[in-house]
């Protein structure tokens, strides 16, 4: 970073990016919130480079500012409307043909699969958002125990049983949206 | 199911037991159903979620960010420029010097001469000399030559 810091910068986008996105759109819910939430980050962590430890992963810190973000922005939207952290994300309304590679594969197989991530996510939406960020983190995105108490800035201890708890909460309520055939 | 060990259960899915609490833990699970049946719920859950669809960084969202990061750089990166640029340097630095000789000038004015002029022994000088200049001049030569002439009281 020394050299060509706006340069170097852009590899950390392109190395961190994708992992930040997906982490924020299940966090929001929705794509163009995603994309807020994931620029905002970025500019905010080049901003604040100089505060970055690098001895410690990027993707850590960026997705760190990025929870923040999403908190910060959930309590001052609750300041003027009557929502909690515990409340469900907005409905995702992208559709699916955006998301997912199709058109020469196996349409039933595809569709299939639009489903069940919509049912995962629509299940995930419905559990409180300190769960759903513990199991996004792990089970999406890879991280270990330790790494996720820095972006939530939380104990491992607690950590460890949010991630238990989400996962019991969230197959509870898929199975519960299979069950009724819930709306895709 | 409510086995204490229950709740360790998803930690030992992650791989996230210290060894002692692992043993533990598979020792139970060999002797009890309930928990080895949670175990695998917890192991489909866990596979639904980490087989969900990802989504790719949109293109235009990077441009969006490196034209923001470009038009807004870090403090430190604006340092670093600023370090690089003679033409921004040479007015700076002379400006700083300029400042600092207007500050030390604007502080001696507030001195009393006492401050910066050691006058103490300046006035014993003057006061010896204006003595000394009192003294007739026979008196001087005496004073001058009144030591006795060792080789005089010798030779008497």
């Amino acid at each position: 970073m020394d050299t060509d810091p706006a340069g170097d910068f852009s590899e950390l986008i392109r190395l961190a990016g994708e992992k930040a996105y997906n982490f924020a759109y299940r966090l929001a819910g929705n794509e163009p919130d995603a994309r807020d939430l994931v620029q905002e980050a970025f500019v905010r962590a080049y901003a604040h480079f100089g505060a970055y430890d690098r001895h410690r992963p990027f993707e850590t810190w960026l997705l760190r500012i990025l929870h923040n973000i999403y908190l910060d922005g959930v309590r001052r939207y609750a300041h003027g409307h009557t929502v909690s952290l515990d409340a469900p994300a907005p409905a995702e309304e992208t559709s699916w043909e955006e998301i997912l590679p199709g058109g020469d594969g196996d349409l039933t197989a595809e569709m299939e699969r639009r489903e069940n991530d919509a049912l995962l996510q629509k299940a995930m939406e419905s559990v409180p958002l300190h769960y759903r960020t513990a199991v996004t983190l792990c089970d999406m995105e890879d991280l270990s125990y330790e790494q996720i108490g820095e972006v939530m800035s939380c104990p491992v201890g607690t950590v460890r049983s949010r991630i238990h708890q989400g996962r019991i909460l969230i197959k509870a309520a898929y199975e519960r949206l299979e069950r009724k055939g819930a709306p895709r | 199911m409510s086995h204490e060990e229950s709740p360790w259960l998803s930690s030992l899915l992650d791989g996230e037991l210290p060894d002692a609490e692992r043993s533990r833990i598979e020792n139970h699970l060999r002797r009890c159903p309930d928990c080895a049946r949670e175990l695998l719920e917890l192991r489909r859950v866990k596979a639904l979620l980490s087989g969900a669809a990802r989504r790719p960084l949109p293109a235009e969202l990077i441009a969006a960010i490196e034209a923001r990061v470009e038009r807004r750089p870090s403090f430190f990166a604006a340092l670093r420029r600023l370090a690089a640029a003679p033409l921004v340097w040479a007015p700076a630095a002379a400006l700083t010097m300029a400042a600092l000789l207007m500050t030390f000038w604007m502080r001696s004015l507030d001195r009393t001469p006492d401050e910066y002029v050691p006058l103490g022994p300046l006035l014993a000088a003057h006061s010896r000399y204006v003595a000394e200049s009192l003294i007739p001049e026979d008196n001087l030569v005496a004073e001058s030559y009144s030591a006795p002439d060792a080789s005089d009281q010798g030779s008497n």
